[in-house]
């Protein structure tokens, strides 16, 4: 689902955010990209939507080699990942229901499907009946599975998840890594960047641990810290 | 990707609504600039017009002294004929002249009734072969020095020999200068137009900078995510087209009104509607184009992939 090959990002002559990087995830995987703030887990996954080029190596995700494709087909690519973010993202003038038909409305979809679709998500995602609130009057993890909704309606390969319960308190983030363990069970291929020690350790998925932008650890079933 | 043209049209409405102050400016600017293209262009098309209409008419007039014998007019008129460049020569005298007078101003009768029939001098037309060659006949008999009075010495019964070329050929250049200070006014206004709508643009592109991400984000075209903008740019200069065609639309009917009541205007012919259409519509192309462009340039940084 997402190779990269010695991909080395640098932002100016000072700073690298990546280091020769190589990296396999297959489809169906569940994978946490661990490392302190600066370590580059946010570049790895901006590499993987195309928002940022490699300075150096190739990358393919789903089968298209990003450095080949061309622009007009970004938009093809990221229709097959979905993003959530720490902060959501969420607009607050629409409600629920308005902020996950607008990923659908946006990409040309027709009328008739948003209006099947929607419900089935948010019914997924334990929010049926807040579907006419807005952001403003939802709990943060309300707010963050109406984010992971919005990513998943469009059923997407591959879910990138940047600190997704940065902002929440533990049980809350309990409940947001139990949403996201069933979209994994539906195939679908979850890569989470991550600094939440509790939530590695709890669910013993495949790690990669970034430090100045290498990676010094890739181990199946890992926790957070190795040295514990 | 099929584009729900409603949507466009709210987002650009929506657009408009938000910022209903910057869009009026854009549109009234947008005006203003096409109409002065307009007007130099339809200026243009004049000087061309009354080039046509006087070229053919253009002729040399040999005016004679009031006192000149009948033998001394003869032999001049010989002499004229004799000059090589001269096509053909006619005799005006002066109740023929007041006759043409009368019928170049017989839609008024004031300025007839105030000349007197014999106040007119008698004259000769000239036609030349070449029109260029007006010295060859002036110089024969003006010495090209002006008096105090400021008038030229002459051979003795000749007043005065005025070239109509040169006469209408200042004309033209009044009418030239008159359109090219228009072009200019009308591109400086233009690049400020343009900056305008780039500005414009950007602005709402900026203001709306969390749904544009998202929509990149989900999978959005460029396209889908452009469009809106854009569209919002050309609705300015859509607008701005329109306004520009009732003004010059107005200009022209009163200018026409002006020629109808000035008698000396009324032979000159005017630029009429379909060089008016034909001017509009290369307005309004223009509008449109300059728009999308400027448009597409604000976006161009702003919402890319």
């Amino acid at each position: 689902m997402i190779k990269l090959e010695h991909v080395t990002k640098v932002y100016g002559p000072d700073v690298t955010a990546l280091d020769d990087v190589s990296v396999d995830i297959a489809k169906g995987e569940f994978v946490f990209v661990v490392g302190q703030s600066g370590s580059g887990k946010s570049t790895f996954l901006r590499l993987l939507t195309k928002e940022e080029r490699p300075s150096g190596g190739r990358i393919w995700v789903a089968g298209k080699e990003l450095n080949k494709l061309a622009s007009w087909k970004v938009p093809a690519l990221r229709r097959a990942i979905g993003c959530v973010f720490q902060d959501f993202k969420l607009l607050s003038n629409k409600t629920v229901r308005e902020n996950i038909a607008f990923a659908l409305e946006v990409i040309g979809q027709r009328r008739h499907s948003i209006e099947r679709t929607v419900p089935e998500v948010l019914k997924l995602v334990g929010l049926s009946d807040k579907a006419d609130r807005f952001p403003h009057e939802l709990s943060g993890g309300e707010q963050q599975r109406v984010s992971i909704a919005r990513a998943f309606v469009n059923r997407p390969l591959l879910m990138l998840c940047d600190e997704p319960t940065g902002n929440l308190d533990p049980s809350t983030s309990q409940d947001i890594m139990k949403l996201l363990e069933r979209i994994n069970r539906t195939g679908t291929t979850v890569v989470m960047a991550t600094h939440d020690q509790r939530i590695v350790d709890d669910m013993r998925r495949r790690v990669v641990e970034l430090e100045h932008g290498k990676v010094v650890r890739d181990q199946e079933r890992g926790v957070y810290d190795l040295g514990v | 990707m099929a584009f729900r043209l409603s949507y466009i049209a709210l987002e650009a409405y929506r657009g408009f609504r938000r910022n209903l102050l910057l869009a009026l400016s854009m549109v009234i600017i947008v005006a203003i600039s096409l109409t002065l293209f307009g007007i130099a262009l339809l200026a243009g098309r004049q000087v061309g017009l009354s080039f046509g209409y006087w070229s053919n008419k253009i002729e040399v007039s040999v005016f004679l002294t009031p006192t000149i014998r009948p033998e001394q007019r003869d032999a001049l008129l010989k002499e004229i004929r004799a000059i090589p460049v001269v096509q053909n020569i006619q005799y005006e005298s002066k109740e023929q002249a007041y006759e043409r007078f009368k019928n170049q101003f017989k839609d008024s009768p004031d300025i007839v009734r105030n000349v007197n029939a014999t106040a007119l001098p008698e004259s000769f037309r000239i036609k030349l072969k070449d029109p260029e060659q007006f010295a060859q006949v002036h110089d024969r008999f003006c010495n090209g020095v002006l008096n105090d009075r400021g008038k030229e010495q002459c051979s003795p019964g000749i007043d005065q020999i005025v070239d109509q070329k040169r006469l209408v050929e200042r004309l033209f250049a009044v009418l030239n200068l008159l359109k090219n200070s228009f072009l200019v006014l009308a591109a400086v206004l233009g690049i400020a137009a343009v900056v305008l709508i780039a500005v414009t643009v950007r602005v709402a592109a900026f203001a709306r900078r969390k749904e544009t991400q998202i929509m990149k984000l989900v999978g959005a075209s460029n396209t889908y995510i452009r469009l809106p903008f854009l569209a919002e740019g050309v609705f300015a200069g859509l607008l701005g087209a329109g306004v520009s065609f009732v003004l010059l639309r107005v200009g022209m009917f009163y200018l026409q009104r002006v020629r109808d009541q000035v008698a000396i205007f009324k032979v000159l012919p005017i630029v009429g509607l379909s060089d008016f259409y034909s001017s509009w519509l290369l307005l309004l192309l223009l509008g449109v184009v300059a728009s999308a462009l400027a448009s597409l340039l604000a976006l161009r940084k702003y919402v890319r992939v």
